[in-house]
């Protein structure tokens, strides 16, 4: 079960797990564009913005009560993808091929090529860290109420937002359900002497088909027993209804919200202007 | 192969905020040849326990040992094929029916003989083994073990256990769900083969079964032992402290004897010994 915690909600009290949903989401898709905003080739600025992203959201990891083994733990399936995604930025030439770093026999490496690979590696942590911050201080259901706020213009159009709300909250309430049959199928079987971390790669296949077989068998008997139950309590899709948890935003939320578009704003402004203070302000540039 | 738990704890996502102590320095010694009851409340720890025996969960302290094989939380102290294990002590899950993915029966049970590596042949041969000791004979072996009743399938699934030959079968609630008939021929079968010497250890909150064939009982309570008996001792005191039912033999008697019988009920074994005992009773009167 440890290995599946990550992103998990847990259950503290801090501002971001009382701040509303809506919010939340706003606040991170807003981050997320912050984060990915392009400032050219002027690496003192870029690394400068996102020095500022990276510090705002080391602040909300701080504040959301994540530790920073958890942090590691997020990262860890990334390292594959980190080095695969260092070699192809560093071996491409970008940018003004002036700057020579060094070469790799008569292979050039450009020092623009490797600051890049550095700022996509930096800017996927940070993404992986602001959606952690997200699932791990909201609930799941509180984000499917928020998704369907969100979807709620489109049912002017005839488009079922509702639906699509209550499969998503359905699928999200079913995840670690689903995970504590992978780890129950996976014990009873490992009784029968499967090995599911080592072996070759034939055994391994039947391992795995010895795990989703029963997975899916287990998974088709829940959503039949569970549309049952939800017609037996007479559940209408097109239902109007009124909601037992109903969201507030307030005052607070609010301030959050203009807070971030603020960053956001301030992100746009410098990307698009190419303000650089040090080399305005000082005269500063890396080389 | 006696088991020895010496001060076993283990704490469930540890260093989380989900962590949970599941067992608390658990002592507890079990003899071989046994059939042996663990009982107790929902959430005291069987099955944590239980998960310990074949390691499938390893003590975050303390150590168990059985027979040559040591599963420590000292990663030093704990035997290097710790995996053979499994094929000494078979376990039984609740529900073992999901377990079930092969094609055929016979394929599923000869499942767990191939991937301790035994040939294709002699897999086969312990499958229809073990198939006929469960009471399922051969015209099962073609079938699509998704297309049995419920029973059936437990039994394909007992059997797929059954068939790596364990010296220790541990099975968990194996009468959950099953009609009073299947659940009797389950039992019987684990009777059956205990009479071939096989240790036994069977979880189950059904306290008649308990009375009817457990040798030894094993109460666990809140991660810890809280007493080890046979039958006749854990049930000749109250035990609804841990949210136990009296067997209805022993609430018979009981019962009976305030109204003014005088049975021994450290005699009393099943309904015969009952029956005699009152009938006794009453020539002395």
């Amino acid at each position: 079960m440890s290995t599946f915690s990550m992103g998990r909600y847990v259950p503290y009290n801090s501002f971001v797990h009382r701040m509303d949903p809506r919010a939340k989401i706003f606040g991170l898709i807003a981050l997320m564009v912050a984060i990915f905003m392009d400032f050219g080739y002027s690496w003192t600025l870029t690394f400068t913005m996102d020095g500022i992203a990276f510090v705002l959201i080391l602040v909300l990891l701080w504040s959301t009560h994540t530790s920073f083994r958890q942090v590691l733990n997020s990262l860890k399936s990334l390292w594959f993808m980190a080095i695969f995604l260092l070699i192809i930025y560093i071996l491409m030439p970008t940018g003004t091929s002036d700057w020579l770093a060094f070469k790799i026999g008569t292979y050039p490496i450009y020092w623009d090529s490797i600051l890049n690979a550095a700022k996509i590696l930096l800017r996927l942590i940070l993404m992986i860290e602001l959606t952690m911050v997200l699932t791990s201080s909201t609930k799941p259901l509180d984000l499917t109420y928020a998704f369907e706020w969100y979807l709620y213009p489109l049912k002017l159009i005839g488009f079922p937002s509702h639906e699509v709300a209550m499969t998503l909250s359905i699928a999200l309430r079913f995840i670690p359900t689903i995970l504590e049959d992978v780890e129950r199928i996976m014990k009873a079987q490992s009784s029968r002497g499967v090995d599911f971390a080592h072996g070759k790669i034939g055994a391994k296949f039947r391992a795995v088909v010895s795990l989703i077989v029963p997975l899916f068998v287990s998974s088709f008997i829940r959503s039949e027993e569970l549309a049952n139950a939800m017609e037996c309590r007479g559940y209408d899709p097109k239902a109007k209804r009124t909601r037992y948890r109903q969201l507030k935003f307030s005052w607070w939320d609010l301030l959050e919200t203009v807070f971030v578009s603020a960053v956001l704003a301030v992100f746009i402004y410098v990307a698009v202007t190419k303000f650089d203070p040090f080399k305005v302000w000082w005269g500063l540039t890396l080389r | 192969m006696p088991i020895d738990f010496s001060k076993v704890t283990f704490v469930y996502n540890r260093r989380s905020p989900f962590q949970y102590e599941a067992l608390h320095e658990v002592n507890l010694h079990l003899d071989e040849g046994k059939f042996i009851a663990l009982v107790g409340r929902t959430g005291s720890g069987k099955s944590t326990l239980i998960q310990h025996l074949n390691a499938l969960l390893s003590p975050t302290e303390g150590d168990v040992t059985i027979d040559e094989f040591v599963n420590s939380s000292d990663k030093h102290k704990r035997s290097k094929k710790l995996k053979d294990l499994r094929k000494k002590v078979g376990l039984v899950f609740q529900f073992p029916e999901y377990q079930l993915f092969e094609e055929t029966v016979e394929k599923d049970v000869a499942f767990g003989p191939k991937n301790f590596g035994y040939t294709k042949d002699l897999s086969t041969q312990l499958a229809h083994e073990s198939l006929t000791t469960v009471g399922l004979d051969a015209s099962f072996y073609e079938r699509s073990p998704f297309e049995l009743s419920g029973g059936e399938k437990r039994k394909v699934a007992i059997a797929g256990i059954l068939a790596l030959d364990p010296d220790i079968l541990v099975v968990d609630e194996p009468t959950a769900g099953l009609d009073p008939e299947a659940a009797r021929e389950t039992m019987e079968l684990f009777e059956k083969i205990h009479q071939r010497g096989k240790t036994i250890i069977l979880v189950t909150h059904d306290m008649n079964i308990v009375s009817q064939y457990a040798e030894e009982v094993v109460v666990m309570d809140n991660g810890k032992v809280a007493e080890v008996g046979t039958p006749e001792e854990i049930f000749s005191h109250p035990i609804s402290q841990y949210s136990l039912e009296m067997p209805l033999l022993y609430e018979t008697a009981r019962q009976l004897n305030e109204k003014g019988y005088k049975l021994n009920e450290k005699k009393i074994k099943n309904i015969d010994d009952l029956a005699s005992a009152i009938a006794e009773g009453r020539k002395e009167r």
